[in-house]
């Protein structure tokens, strides 16, 4: 492992001159008191917060801070004297000439004595991610549910003893710290790679990524669990993220992932649904586990009394793989599919798209199409000084008569969503009746869905959806026609574009 | 190393204009500066001001001022007597072929020291302004504080010296070559921020931003001056806990902001509001496009200078937008209602013809609708022809109980994508 790079010198002056290093007195090297990590997920930044205590002395005090081949970003870095503010204060924080990796802060001080300071820095390379494993019951109506957190260091340092915390949430960040770290000082410019370090720089990618392939290889071989007692997340709201803390201190080692488990809970209640969309094709359905963000409930229905560990509705959860398994009764396990899921706020559904589902089968068939209305309009354009007639404007209705057959092959009950596209501006006539101006004379798509036993749902103006609550072998066989009105459509239907002048 | 040399050459002196360069006389005594100004508040340009005293004889002076490595507008020299005994009159400035350095003629009437002050302009110093803002945990207020980078790279080493880097504290150093200095140049505190949930479906279809506006006057506690372009990265104060001695601080993102005048507003966009959910379809209009037909009257002029009346139809376009409206934010564990702002991006001549808000209440085959007043929770803004913005009150919704908002814009006289116009004479 790479030696320690962060550095701290003081240097004291007894006289307020400022006179180059000539007076320079090196006093003390101070060491980390506490280190706290706030790790992000949505971008590569960590914020490191280090308690040290100065010793100080009367007048100018020079503190030298230098963080040589780490990933650390310059500018963020952060001096914050917490203890007699009204007797020490930070002139100024001064880069030397050439350099990025090395700071001054100077510090006038009207006392001796120790002083606690923060230092606070932003640094890449680390960063943390959730993932969970469900396993369904065989009814699929209850789940058991385990999320975990996985924080990863490649930033080169390690973190000893530090307290982490986890922060879920998106934030905006308008340069990446990777690039401010790596940014070399002002008027040097970037060194470019000579041709001979091209080999060396292949063979580090390429360790790099066998090591990544050995570290899934051993989460795979354990499990992906660690065995050790699982350790108290506590889960607190900020803003418009929220910030997990991890019970104890950590020990954050380079290139040594660690998992801990941030939840676990039983029974979480299940329901499994089946969708069906013209935006993936509308071939096949798909299976999707629904379960909610909230608080879990008894049989009487009253909030059950659980730590935040083992409830929902405690904290969003953050985005990250779900693999999922069923349980039989004998306690094998299938698995049934793995999936990346969005972050869901506290009180929202969670869908878990579980993959394609064979068991509930779609046939649609075109049963019938014709042509009708067929309107030749004429109309004049002024070309020079006299009217020509066209006779290109098409009008014509075609209508096409669908028929779906849906067949659940499920031993239980299951839920239904089909969602169809049509190209054009759709005026449907669905569960709420007849609509008005279905028998008008204007362009569109006209849906004829009132003889399906369901609500019919217009999502927007290309997409209607309709909903079905199937028992175990049912079969449904829906009917449904749609007009497209087409207006003014132009010469297709009339090649020869016949013109005569008017006389 | 100092690279700036200034002489005074001392004597009567007679024909000097006909003195080649080379000829000239070196110094007899090197002044040292007494004081240096450096002025950064000119984005491109440096003033740098220094103070020296220069021994006078009586009569013709010749004071000569070199430099190397720095960019000097040669042009932008200015050279003033301060303080002297009697006259000091400058009478010529004269400029040696081919190098870096000029030597004013000064006429002294007596014999004595003399202060004066030499301007000129450099390149190659800047600065840059960024900002701390700490916001209190309810978010109500923060503490901006504005750095400044002073960055040298003019060639120069400066002593001591005056530095204004723009705004701010004018403040005392010692710069050298090549040096970044960072300096607090001012502090705001408890200045009020204003949070808003934007959803603007051109910069984001998906997700809800949020961001803090702040003003730039008295009345909240800034305003002190334009605020400079720079990077503003915002912290929170956490709530404090029982082992913590020290306020623990998170980092809640970073924004550019741009320069704000005086009694502007400084939005600044920290990061996604996933508790706050917008989904925006297109709708059909109602009533479909047949009545977004404007039928005028109006005269017409024939060629034979007669007047008629004629009958123009223009065509409108009619567009229906729904917002699907849920908002699961929470504060100490309630749910609570947010300002949520939607912006829509017109053009040309539009108006908003019709607002419909509907709760929806149940799911699947089970769904209600009704249509709710929208009067108290809706207002549209007008920002100008090709901004309008949409602020609702959304209250708390769940995964039964949403929120539908129907806008319906009509955007008049549109001559593209229409039929031609029919005249119906």
């Amino acid at each position: 492992m790479k030696a320690r790079s962060i550095a701290l010198i003081v240097l004291l002056f007894a006289n307020s001159t400022m006179s180059l290093f000539g007076a320079v007195d090196l006093v003390t090297l101070p060491r980390r008191e506490g280190t706290q990590l706030t790790i992000y997920n949505s971008e590569d930044i960590t914020m490191v917060r280090e308690h040290r205590l100065l010793t100080v002395k009367p007048g100018i005090n020079r503190i030298q801070f230098s963080w040589a081949n780490t990933l650390i970003d310059p500018t963020s870095i952060d001096f914050r004297i917490l203890d007699h503010v009204d007797k020490v204060d930070l002139l100024d924080t001064t880069f030397p000439s050439g350099r990025n990796d090395a700071l001054q802060w100077n510090i006038r001080s009207g006392m001796a004595g120790k002083i606690p300071v923060e230092i606070r820095y932003f640094t890449s390379g680390i960063t943390w991610k959730a993932d969970y494993v469900g396993i369904a019951n065989q009814g699929e109506d209850k789940m058991g549910l385990t999320g975990y957190v996985r924080v990863l260091n490649n930033s080169g340092e390690l973190y000893d003893n530090a307290e982490v915390r986890l922060v879920v949430g998106n934030i905006n960040l308008v340069e990446k710290i990777a690039d401010l770290a790596s940014r070399p000082p002002p008027g040097v410019p970037y060194p470019a790679a000579p041709p001979a370090a091209k080999p060396a720089m292949r063979r580090a990618f390429l360790e790099k990524a066998e090591s990544y392939s050995r570290a899934r290889e051993s989460r795979m071989l354990n499990g992906g669990m660690k065995q050790d007692k699982a350790k108290d997340v506590r889960k607190q709201g900020l803003s418009e993220y929220f910030l997990f803390t991890i019970e104890g201190r950590e020990d954050i080692k380079n290139k040594e992932p660690k998992r801990l488990v941030s939840m676990k809970i039983t029974d979480v209640p299940l329901a499994p649904i089946y969708k069906l969309t013209d935006r993936d094709g509308g071939q096949f359905f798909t299976k999707y586990y629904r379960f909610k963000n909230k608080k879990l409930l008894d049989d009487a229905g009253a909030e059950k009394k659980l730590s935040a560990m083992e409830n929902l509705g405690e904290s969003p959860l953050p985005d990250g793989m779900v693999r999922l398994f069923s349980e039989y009764d004998n306690q094998d396990l299938a698995y049934v599919g793995g999936t990346a899921t969005k972050y869901v706020p506290i009180g929202d559904r969670v869908e878990v798209n579980v993959g394609r589902d064979s068991d509930i089968t779609m046939m649609r068939r075109l049963k019938d199409q014709r042509i009708e209305n067929v309107v030749s309009r004429q109309y004049k354009r002024r070309i020079d000084d006299h009217w020509v007639m066209y006779y290109d404007h098409i009008d014509y209705d075609e209508t096409f008569v669908y028929e779906e057959e849906i067949v659940s092959g499920k031993a239980v009950d299951a839920k239904l969503e089909v969602e169809r596209r049509f190209a054009k501006d759709v005026t449907l006539w669905g569960s709420e009746g007849k609509p008005r101006g279905w028998d008008a004379d204007i362009a569109g798509a006209y849906v004829d869905m009132h003889e399906i036993e369901s609500r019919i749902e217009k999502v927007d103006q290309n997409h209607v959806k309709y909903f079905l609550d199937t028992r175990p072998g049912q079969r449904w066989v829906l009917t449904y026609t749609v007009t497209y009105k087409h207006r003014n459509v132009g010469p297709e239907l009339n090649q020869e574009k016949r013109r005569e002048p008017l006389r | 190393m100092k690279r700036i040399v200034i002489t005074g050459l001392v004597g009567a002196l007679v024909g000097m204009l006909s003195i080649p360069a080379q000829a000239r006389i070196k110094l007899t005594t090197l002044p040292e500066r007494e004081t240096v100004r450096v002025d950064i508040k000119n984005g491109r340009f440096t003033l740098v001001e220094e103070e020296r005293t220069v021994n006078l004889q009586q009569g013709r002076n010749q004071v000569d001022f070199s430099w190397a490595n720095i960019g000097i507008d040669k042009d932008s020299i200015v050279f003033r007597v301060i303080k002297a005994d009697g006259d000091v009159n400058v009478l010529n400035t004269n400029y040696p072929n081919n190098e870096n350095a000029l030597y004013w003629t000064v006429s002294a009437a007596n014999a004595g020291p003399a202060v004066i002050r030499i301007s000129y302009l450099i390149g190659n110093m800047s600065a840059s302004a960024s900002y701390q803002g700490i916001v209190e945990n309810d978010e109500k207020s923060l503490l901006l504080q504005t750095y400044m980078t002073v960055q040298n790279t003019s060639g120069e080493d400066f002593g001591k010296c005056t530095v204004q880097p723009g705004v701010g504290k004018t403040t005392v150093r010692y710069f050298k070559n090549g040096e970044r200095k960072r300096m607090l140049a001012s502090k705001f505190t408890a200045v009020p921020i204003e949070k808003r949930f934007v959803f603007d479906p051109t910069v984001d279809q998906k997700r809800t931003r949020m961001y803090y506006r702040l003003l730039n006057d008295k009345e909240n506690n800034m305003g002190e001056f334009p605020l400079p372009r720079g990077k503003v990265r915002l912290f929170i104060k956490e709530p404090k806990s029982d082992d913590d001695s020290v306020r623990s601080q998170a980092f809640l993102g970073e924004d550019w902001g741009a320069y704000t005048p005086l009694f502007a507003k400084l939005d600044l966009y920290v990061g996604v509001a996933q508790d706050v959910k917008v989904e925006r379809f297109t709708m059909q209009p109602k009533g479909g496009p047949r009545k977004v037909v404007d039928e005028l009257t109006c005269p017409r002029i024939l060629m034979n200078g007669e007047r008629t009346v004629t009958h123009p139809r223009f065509r409108h376009q009619r567009t229906r937008f729904r917002y699907r409206l849920q908002n699961f934010k929470t504060a100490n564990g309630e749910p609570i209602p947010v300002p949520l702002t939607i912006q829509e991006h017109v053009d040309g001549e539009w108006i908003i013809e019709n607002v419909e808000m509907k709760e929806i209440l149940g799911e699947r085959n089970d769904v209600t609708e009704k249509v709710i007043p929208h009067d108290k929770m809706f207002l549209a803004k007008r920002i100008d022809v090709n901004n309008v913005e949409f602020e609702i009150d959304l209250p708390p919704t769940t995964i039964k109980k949403k929120y539908d908002l129907f806008v319906t814009i009509l955007r008049k006289h549109r001559r593209h994508n229409v039929e031609p116009i029919v005249y119906k004479d």
